[in-house]
């Protein structure tokens, strides 16, 4: 009796799977295609567009970097540097210390010469209290504005203090480990100047700098992770940016702007409510947030994504990390659907009510849960039932072949579009990496995801993300010596 | 190299390694699957039965209702034991059609559970191994096969070593499972794709070493050549003839992406000379017929394409060349539209700006900055009529047109723009108000003031901007109030500001009965906050 019963549900499962397979990989492929056709759209405008124009013009719209810090004296100094060298006519960089414990705030004060100022503060979002505001008395770091406040144990807390501060009506929104690409600003900003509609947010592609080439905060020479987690990561990130965000962004149903990276309307995320403090996917609720005021406001809007990797990050370089950083996401991504949950089937809504929405529950919530239900009953088959072992091979070898076309895809498009890597060795990895990833990394992901549900569901306390930088490889400056 | 046709070629080279891949999972051979139809259509054959297997379990089932068997380690229920295979299909769909919905047909051997390619082994090694029925296709492409030819097929296709059946099963969709052989495609197309994409990406990386070492050498090259003839002292006509013509055989100049590296660096140390030294530049692009390369990009289909050409005109200032653009002003392509535009005005030598005084298109604001840009590189004058644009039903182009009197200072237009404080536009209102201060209209202070509580935030703080530039007295009157009323933060500080660059005896005072004005003030008097 207990076989029978066991027989139905498979039976069952098998169906249930079989539509859910079919759909997704349909709906991927679709998403590959919407992708090309926007990447080939952006690539072909490059004549249109120089940016010289702008970064010579006294009209383009002002821009706030917002860049948190908690604890990031080894780097602070060279990142700020680097945020600073940006090249855009209208800037201003600010930078949130968040309660560091160690010497961030005196390493600002002592090279950029900090002084404290008489800065009229409002709160127009909450935040922990902010002791007090810096500036440089060198007219050279004129562009910069320093936050002192209360550690806020979230990203969040931290840039809504900057973007309480901010002058301009657009914020950057980046950490401050993150090196920038110099037109990082002009490529962000294009969209908000170009589009008849009213753009609220934009982002671009990040890629790992673990073993990039990198001189006081200068991008030097880019180079493919020698750390393995890092390769495969970088797979991942060039997979989701090229093939995912495009995509969506092409259909204008962008939900998730990067919180390394993203430019965001001031006004509307004002109105939005900033970054929730409590949030563990802060950048993807807040987008969520935005979208809601504009629909609520009924005006159009739109979010756009740049195919060009402006930024570059150390990621985690440790399974233990890797695990931490990935579990908040699931929980950031579980947090926000159930959050928002008035936002299914809510026409009001718009595409993000029947499209965006039940895209990331469908696909991205469930797919960690059905892939160890899978497991579940693969085990189940195997040791109550019969297997049919060659259906079993089949299809596992055809979802294989499936995820690597994709998989090559988007790096050969990567390739073909920013030749980034500097020999046939380093795409040489690169392929590897993408015969092993689903064997070696993705079930280190799915761990890590259904750990994050978990987690979510005993509603554990979230914490800043405290990640021991490597450290980049540092260019050595050639000395002068007298001959 | 990374060109546009380099790309293409790219992707063609992919596209058709992917088509090769899907020719390659359809081109086998039907042969065995005539056969095993053969084998379906036939009556009765001595020694093979079949029978309707309903479900199979790793321990024994306890029921009355199938026959039970084991087959390997696992415990098999069946129905019925059938001579033909029709009889035993019927049998399976009723069982289906009744919620068995995993029934499907094994085959026997002498009773013993068997494959295809055990029985086809049987057949084909029978004296007279089948009275088979010639079978013709109804199809147009009809296939005779007669006794001999079947005979032939089954003796030479189903002796089949055990490892290769399975797969030569899956092929003709002879598997247990029908959806086998689908999924087997599947699998051939996907790593066909997948084994094209890495030869395509080892290939292009290669490709792309060797194009870029190419390509540092010819730019040497160019460099070379170029400095030379700069630094020239009597560089007659004809030695520069004879110097271009051997320059010609130095590089690949029939290369596309030669010809677009040597006009990117005509255009670039055309960008730094002026005078003569300039018509230089021109005279080796003509004379290395380079023209006919970037006319031929604007005579391309592609827009993008057009877009280079267009842009090698405007960058080189080749004055000819604008017949060529002047039609795609109209063009439906708004990028297209948008750098013929620019071209043209930056081209034309009469009157470049008449061509907005019947414009529809919309300009947005990086057309906006291309365009000034253009007007001051180019020293263009501004146009007799330019105050009738501002009464355009276009609003992008009376925007334009704003910031154009500005630049010009161009006062006669004084009464038209403030008449545009009244527009229901937003945008067209904050460049007025703008444009207030940068001509010093003293005129519009009653008016911003009045104005002032209908506008948006961003509005009003360019409304006090403006207002401390030309404001008098009433101005600081509606300031001291202003400043005392106001919640914005930056609506606050402009106001002070304001006031401290008025030198109002208010910004004077101490604020003893309103702190947060000491805290506005003393933001607005520290020195190190721009």
């Amino acid at each position: 009796m207990i076989q029978f019963i066991l027989s139905d549900f498979i039976r069952i499962y098998e169906v249930f799977i079989g539509f859910y397979a079919v759909s997704y990989i349909f709906f991927y492929m679709g998403l590959s295609i919407l992708s090309f056709i926007a990447i080939k759209a952006y690539s072909n405008t490059k004549y249109n567009i120089k940016d010289d124009i702008l970064i010579k013009s006294n009209h383009v719209v002002g821009v706030s970097i917002v860049a948190p810090a908690f604890n990031e004296g080894a780097n602070i100094v060279f990142n700020v540097q680097s945020l600073l060298s940006l090249n855009y006519p209208k800037f201003e960089v600010v930078i949130i210390n968040d309660g560091s414990t160690d010497n961030t705030l005196e390493q600002l004060i002592e090279e950029f010469e900090l002084v404290k100022v008489d800065f009229y503060y409002q709160e127009k979002i909450k935040t922990k209290p902010v002791k007090g505001h810096y500036r440089s008395t060198n007219p050279v770091y004129s562009k910069l504005l320093v936050v002192d406040k209360v550690n806020g144990k979230s990203k969040a807390d931290a840039s809504n203090a900057g973007v309480n501060s901010a002058q301009y009506p657009l914020f950057l929104c980046t950490d401050v480990d993150c090196i920038l690409r110099k037109d990082t600003i002009v490529k962000l900003a294009k969209p908000f100047m170009e589009s008849k509609t009213r753009v609220i947010a934009t982002g671009a592609a990040i890629r790992a700098s673990n073993s990039c080439e990198v001189s006081e905060g200068f991008l030097d020479k880019i180079h493919y992770p020698k750390n393995w987690l890092a390769r495969f990561q970088e797979l991942e990130y060039i997979r989701a940016f090229l093939l995912g965000r495009m995509a969506w962004s092409r259909i204008n149903s962008l939900l998730l702007v990067s919180g390394g990276l993203g430019l965001f309307d001031k006004e509307i995320a004002i109105k939005a409510g900033g970054y929730w403090h409590k949030s563990l996917g802060e950048d993807m609720e807040l987008i969520t947030r935005m979208r809601k005021v504009m629909y609520e406001q009924n005006e159009d809007f739109i979010i756009k994504y740049i195919p060009e990797s402006l930024c570059f990050t150390e990621v985690p370089a440790t399974i233990n990390v890797l695990v931490r950083q990935r579990s908040r996401w699931g929980r950031g991504l579980i947090q926000t659907l159930s959050l928002h949950k008035d936002v299914f089937f809510n026409k009001k809504y718009g595409r993000m009510s029947y499209l965006i929405f039940p895209h990331f529950l469908l696909f991205e919530f469930m797919v960690p849960i059905l892939e160890a239900l899978g497991i579940l009953v693969l085990l189940l088959s195997i040791f109550f039932l019969d297997v049919d072992y060659n259906n079993l091979i089949l299809i596992s070898v055809f979802v294989y072949f499936f995820y690597l076309s994709v998989t090559l895809f988007s790096i050969l498009w990567d390739e073909i579009l920013y030749n980034h890597y500097a020999s046939v060795k380093e795409v040489a990895i690169l392929i590897l990496m993408a015969f092993i990833e689903p064997f070696v990394y993705h079930p280190i992901n799915i761990y890590a995801t259904l750990k994050g549900y978990y987690l979510f569901a005993l509603s554990k306390e979230q914490k800043w993300g405290d990640m021991q930088r490597q450290g980049f490889v540092k260019v050595a400056k050639p000395k002068l010596t007298k001959a | 190299m990374k060109t546009g046709i380099f790309r293409q070629k790219l992707y063609y080279g992919a596209c058709l390694l992917f088509f090769f891949s899907v020719a390659c999972a359809y081109s086998f051979s039907p042969e065995l699957k005539n056969a095993l139809m053969r084998l379906e259509t036939s009556d009765s054959i001595s020694g093979i039965t079949y029978k309707v297997q309903v479900g199979s379990f790793k321990f024994p089932i306890e029921q009355f209702v199938f026959l039970r068997e084991q087959i390997g380690d696992n415990f098999v229920l069946t129905h019925g034991i059938y001579q033909s295979y029709q009889e035993a299909l019927k049998a399976k769909d009723s069982l289906q059609a009744a919620g068995f919905k995993d029934a499907w047909i094994p085959m026997y051997l002498h009773e013993n559970r068997s494959d295809l390619s055990e029985i086809a082994g049987y057949l084909s090694g029978l004296e007279h191994p089948l009275h088979l029925e010639e079978i013709v296709y109804s199809d147009e492409n009809s296939l005779l096969i007669t006794n001999e030819k079947a005979g032939a097929i089954l003796s030479s296709s189903f002796f089949l070593g055990e490892g290769d059946s399975y797969l030569k099963k899956l092929f003709f969709m002879q598997g247990e499972q029908p959806y086998y052989s689908y999924f087997l495609y599947a699998i051939i197309i996907f790593l066909g794709t997948t084994l094209s994409l890495i030869t395509t990406l080892i290939t292009h990386r290669n490709t792309v070493r060797a194009a870029n070492a190419k390509r540092k050498i010819i730019q040497r090259k160019i460099n070379g050549f170029l400095s030379d003839l700069i630094l020239h002292e009597d560089l007659s006509e004809q030695l520069l003839d004879q110097k271009l013509t051997d320059f010609r055989t130095k590089i690949p100049i029939k290369n596309d992406w030669c010809k677009e590296l040597m006009i990117k660096n005509i255009i670039d140390l055309k960008k730094n000379f002026k005078g003569e030294m300039s018509s230089l530049f021109i005279s080796i692009y003509l004379k290395m017929d380079l023209l006919s390369y970037s006319k031929n990009l604007i005579k391309n289909k592609v827009w993008y394409e057009k877009t280079r050409g267009i842009f090698h005109f405007e960058e080189l200032g080749y004055y000819e060349g604008l017949p060529l653009i002047t039609p795609f002003i109209s063009s439906r392509n708004k990028s297209l539209k948008s750098v013929a535009l620019i071209a043209h005005i930056s081209l034309k030598k009469e009157a470049p700006l008449e061509i907005f005084s019947d414009y529809d298109g919309h300009i947005d604001k990086i057309d906006e900055l291309k365009i000034l840009d253009t007007i001051k590189k180019k020293k263009i004058k501004i146009p007799d009529n330019i105050q009738d644009w501002l009464k355009s039903s276009n609003p992008s182009l009376v925007l334009l047109t704003i910031k154009m009197i500005s630049y010009f200072n161009h006062l006669e237009a004084a009464d038209a723009l403030l008449e545009l404080l009244d527009s229901p536009n937003e945008a067209i209102r904050r460049d007025v108000i703008i444009a207030i201060r940068q001509l010093y209209l003293l005129q519009a202070e009653s008016k911003l003031i009045e104005s002032f509580p209908q506008e948006n935030i961003d509005n009003q703080i360019e409304i006090i901007k403006s207002l401390a530039t030309i404001g008098s007295y009433a101005t600081e009157e509606f300031l001291e109030q202003l400043v005392e009323l106001t919640d914005i933060r930056e609506v606050k500080i402009e106001t002070m500001k304001a006031l401290k660059e008025m030198n109002s005896l208010l910004f004077h005072s101490t604020f003893n009965h309103n702190i947060d004005l000491q805290l506005v003030k003393l933001h607005v008097e520290d020195p190190y906050i721009l």
